[in-house]
């Protein structure tokens, strides 16, 4: 079953009236449980791709489907929620909420799908466990080092059993070791529970390690091989 | 030819349309530019007459037709629902046939269903605007699925045609007519209230259906919200909303005070007029009100009704030795005044109960010799060097002996305990109660004479003489008003009737009730008693009408002015609110990435904005408060002799608090829609691309 989708995705912004292309007519299919790297220079457009993937942009033009739903036919809301429940977003800089501790940060997706407080914090707890920051739950991420706010970063994405992760260089700001760590999380997360996971990066070492590989140019996306991005590469 | 009243009317409220219709079309032609993605100063040019009537329908073409295609992806165009779409016009339609609904409701339940008509119509027409309003907003946002402003604007432009079109019953509205000034401000005053009510409302619709679902949760929103509030401490933001909430604060706690001090001033005023006045008066027509006793008795077990006492009321004219003056003169039974007036408790020399035996009027002593002992007048002796007793309003001492002349009144009437040897009369002279004003200006004591000439005379060989009568002053009062202080006289009833050939008939019964504000229902029940005609109740309100009106609309313009100074500090809320949007703008698109919907962010940022107008309202509420305990317990001396009254008077009403609490979150409120909107709005990935 396929998890992801996309047929002839375009993706241009204007600028001071000039049309810039960004993306020109992506073709890419990902199968569920899939854990796909994706490379390619600055300004191919990976991070734009993987916004339109994750619904928090909207395409000029093509389809996305995702675990069976063209989203961006969907309302605002709908799409929001698909989100919410659905997709789950690790960031370059953590992008975690500074006013808030670990804890809360965790919670938040819980929060924002009105489940239970009880439930959410209780899970949220043990997700902290999970990523080893037990000891920190009540720290802010400003008292929180680069990787442990990643973590952080991490453990909210997964507080609604997202189908879908969607890492944008999650290490691209961290030292090697911690961000092979993080690479050993997310590679544990697709193995132990399934989860499609696509990340962007620009580190080859960590790349080769993503059982497929996809490579986005001017030239368009393509399987690490070469042959387009269509036809998944393995499939679980 | 002059034009005719109801044409000038008409005239004004096709003005009221038109500029209505100016501002409908003057933002759709904005909004059709921003859809077409044209120029910002194009747009705005385009918003101003006399290029919007031109400018607006050829704008929503272009909009239509050239709506960029990033737009039209996002669901975006001229004619389309969300955050992207222009205008809605099933939204119009649907709001305007809830207003028209509500308006003729209201319109129908009061002419028909209670029988008014005037004035008092207009007050369930208020109602009906704002209930009408924040339903038809609440309604239109569900549909357009976005606040609705500019459908709001159509929805006014369209309904201020009604007082055009329905000219009749818009006029029928003023009972006595109305200046066409006055009436454009009305209808403009009414429009605003639908326009301000719409916004509300469909600020509701979009906060909880804005999704397109039923949405009442607030709970991670208001979370946030308040975390947001307290911030990391020290920050821009943290400083400039701390100035907010005293904004606020300030002009609440303003409104608190000098609505509670005029409450006070209105409050002293009313228990002056009741503690000298009757609240219901029963008057017969003609001059045959013999039957009072009767009346009163049959009405005094009316629920409500604390005490009765017939009257005689005349304008006389009164005259001392040394000066004259015009006044009213009351004829009152000294046995049943007591439960009506308080009269007898205003008595600062002599006694009322002289006017039934006024052979005990005491006699006024001669002036002290220099050094000597004195003895004020009516018989308070003080020792020699001290002040004579002051009444205790402080505004002055009775007067003292002013001349010669005063010296010889006093020693005629001293000679003969009030009677007239010289004139052959033995019986004592009737008592007279007059104000301290008038014993001022007249320069009498208790127990001097004066005399009372009555315009209504007797018919003398050359025609009318009027009739005058010598009475000796029995009591002195204070009212503590100074028209009645010194306008007003009272004498026994029976020497009134005496005195103007009344054949044993009274003017009226006046009544005491307990409580004034009940009095209409009070009159309907004693009119049924009475069974009507020939007999006609008149109220405290009708016969203050002018005095309280004056009051009231006073009261209303300061109520306004007031809150302009909240209007400011609401300004300073959506500018805080703004900024804290643009600093938010990163955490925004976390929460969206996180799968928050954008009413979900507005909530957030509603909460912020009401929090800080809520803690400004409860600050300033209290402060007003605290204030207006200061003045009450430690006292702001005013001057008697210009204000007739002692200490500022301060009277805090607690609806008229909620009044203004609501008055300024209500502000606040408004003035975070718009910033908490633009947070809404907030593409998810915009906050996310710039690190």
């Amino acid at each position: 079953m396929m998890s992801i989708e996309v047929r002839g995705l375009t993706k241009h912004y204007w600028l001071h009236g000039q049309k810039i292309a960004v993306l020109k007519g992506v073709d890419v299919a990902i199968a569920a449980g899939e854990l796909v790297s994706l490379t390619g220079p600055s300004g191919a457009g990976k991070s734009t791709l993987l916004h339109v993937l994750g619904t928090l942009d909207t395409p000029s033009a093509g389809d996305v489907v995702m675990d069976g739903v063209d989203v961006w036919k969907q309302t605002p809301a709908a799409i929001a929620r698909f989100r919410n429940e659905r997709i789950g977003f690790v960031f370059q800089f953590h992008h975690l909420l500074p006013e808030f501790t670990a804890l809360e940060n965790v919670m938040m997706p819980g929060r924002v799908a009105r489940r239970p407080v009880d439930e959410v914090e209780a899970r949220a707890r043990s997700l902290l466990g999970e990523v080893g920051l037990g000891q920190r739950v009540e720290h802010r991420p400003g008292e929180l080092s680069g990787g442990e706010q990643q973590r952080v970063a991490l453990a909210r994405a997964l507080m609604n059993e997202p189908r879908i992760l969607l890492a944008d260089e999650p290490t691209g700001n961290l030292d090697e070791t911690t961000g092979r760590g993080i690479h050993e999380v997310i590679e544990r997360l697709n193995r132990e529970r399934g989860i499609t996971a696509v990340v962007v990066t620009h580190n080859p070492r960590l790349a080769e390690r993503m059982p497929r590989r996809l490579h986005l140019d001017r030239e368009g996306l393509h399987d690490s091989a070469g042959a387009p991005a269509v036809v998944p590469a393995t499939t679980t | 030819m002059e034009p005719s009243f109801a044409g000038v009317q008409q005239a004004a409220a096709l003005g009221v349309a038109g500029v209505a219709w100016l501002l409908a079309l003057g933002f759709t032609a904005a909004r059709a530019a921003l859809v077409a993605s044209l120029p910002l100063g194009l747009a705005v040019a385009a918003a101003f007459p006399p290029l919007s009537p031109l400018a607006a329908p050829a704008l929503v073409v272009v909009a239509e037709v050239r709506c960029p295609p990033d737009v039209r992806a996002r669901g975006g165009g001229m004619f389309k629902r969300g955050g992207e779409g222009g205008l809605w016009p099933l939204a119009i339609v649907a709001g305007f046939v809830v207003a028209v609904f509500a308006t003729a409701v209201s319109w129908g339940v009061a002419t028909r269903g209670f029988g008014l008509s005037g004035e008092p119509v207009q007050t369930a027409l208020a109602a009906s605007l704002v209930v009408g309003g924040l339903v038809a907003g609440f309604i239109m946002a569900l549909l357009a699925r976005r606040v609705a402003f500019l459908e709001g604007l159509w929805v006014t432009a369209l309904y201020s045609l009604l007082p055009v079109v329905f000219a009749a019953p818009a006029q029928s509205l003023f009972t006595y007519g109305t200046a066409a000034a006055y009436f454009a401000v009305i209808l403009l005053t009414a429009l605003l209230i639908l326009g301000l009510a719409v916004v509300v409302g469909g600020s509701f619709g979009f906060l909880f259906c804005g999704d397109g679902e039923l949405d009442f949760g607030w709970g991670y929103e208001g979370f946030i919200g308040r975390r947001f509030l307290m911030g990391k401490g020290g920050d821009v933001v943290g400083t400039i909303t701390v100035i907010s909430v005293l904004a606020v604060a300030v002009g609440t706690m303003a409104m608190v005070v000098v609505m509670s001090v005029m409450n006070g001033f209105s409050t002293d005023l009313r228990s002056k007029i009741f503690g000298a006045n009757a609240h219901l008066l029963v008057l017969k027509y003609g001059s045959d009100f013999t039957e009072y006793d009767d009346v009163a008795r049959q009405t005094s077990a009316i629920a409500g009704v604390v005490g009765a006492s017939p009257f005689v009321l005349n304008e006389v004219m009164v005259s001392s030795e040394s000066n004259l003056t015009g006044a009213l003169l009351k004829g009152i039974d000294t046995a049943t005044i007591d439960g009506v007036t308080d009269l007898r408790k205003n008595v600062e020399k002599g006694e009322l109960s002289h006017l039934a035996t006024p052979e005990q009027i005491p006699v006024p002593r001669p002036l002290p010799s220099p050094g000597g002992a004195t003895e004020a007048p009516g018989g308070a002796a003080s020792a020699p060097g001290t002040a004579p007793p002051t009444p205790r309003t402080g505004q002055g001492a009775l007067p003292t002996k002013p001349d010669a002349a005063l010296d010889d009144a006093i020693a005629r009437a001293a000679g003969g305990i009030g009677s007239v040897p010289a004139l052959g009369i033995d019986k004592p002279l009737p008592g007279i109660v007059i104000g301290i004003e008038m014993a001022k200006n007249l320069k009498v004591f208790v127990g001097d004479v004066m005399n009372v000439v009555s315009p209504i005379g007797e018919l003398g060989p050359t025609g009318p003489v009027p009739k005058a009568r010598a009475f000796r002053v029995a009591a002195v009062f204070y009212s503590g008003m100074y028209e009645y202080d010194s306008k007003f006289v009272y004498i026994d009833l029976r020497e009134a009737q005496d005195f103007f050939s009344l054949k044993g008939a009274a003017t009226g019964v006046e009544y005491k009730l307990e409580d004034v504000d009940n009095v209409q229902a009070v009159a309907r029940d004693i009119m049924r008693t009475l069974k009507g005609y020939p007999y006609r109740t008149k109220d405290w309100m009708e016969m203050n009408r002018n005095l309280f009106s004056a009051l009231k609309l006073e009261k209303i313009a300061m109520f306004i002015i007031l809150n302009f100074i909240v209007i400011v500090a609401s300004f300073l809320i959506a500018a805080v609110v703004i900024v804290f949007v643009i600093e938010k703008s990163k955490e925004i698109s976390i929460l969206k990435t996180m799968g928050a919907t954008d009413t979900s962010i507005m909530k957030i940022f509603v909460t912020y904005g009401i929090t800080v107008g809520g803690l400004g309202t409860v600050v300033g509420i209290a402060g007003g408060i605290g204030v207006c305990w200061m003045i009450k317990t430690f006292g702001i001396g005013l001057d008697p002799d210009v204000y007739y009254i002692t200490n500022l008077p301060v009277h805090v009403e607690p609806i008229e608090i909620a009044l203004v609490g609501i008055a300024a979150l209500g502000l606040s409120y408004l003035a975070t829609i718009y910033p908490a909107l633009l947070a809404a709005r907030l593409k998810p990935v915009e906050g996310l691309r710039y690190e």
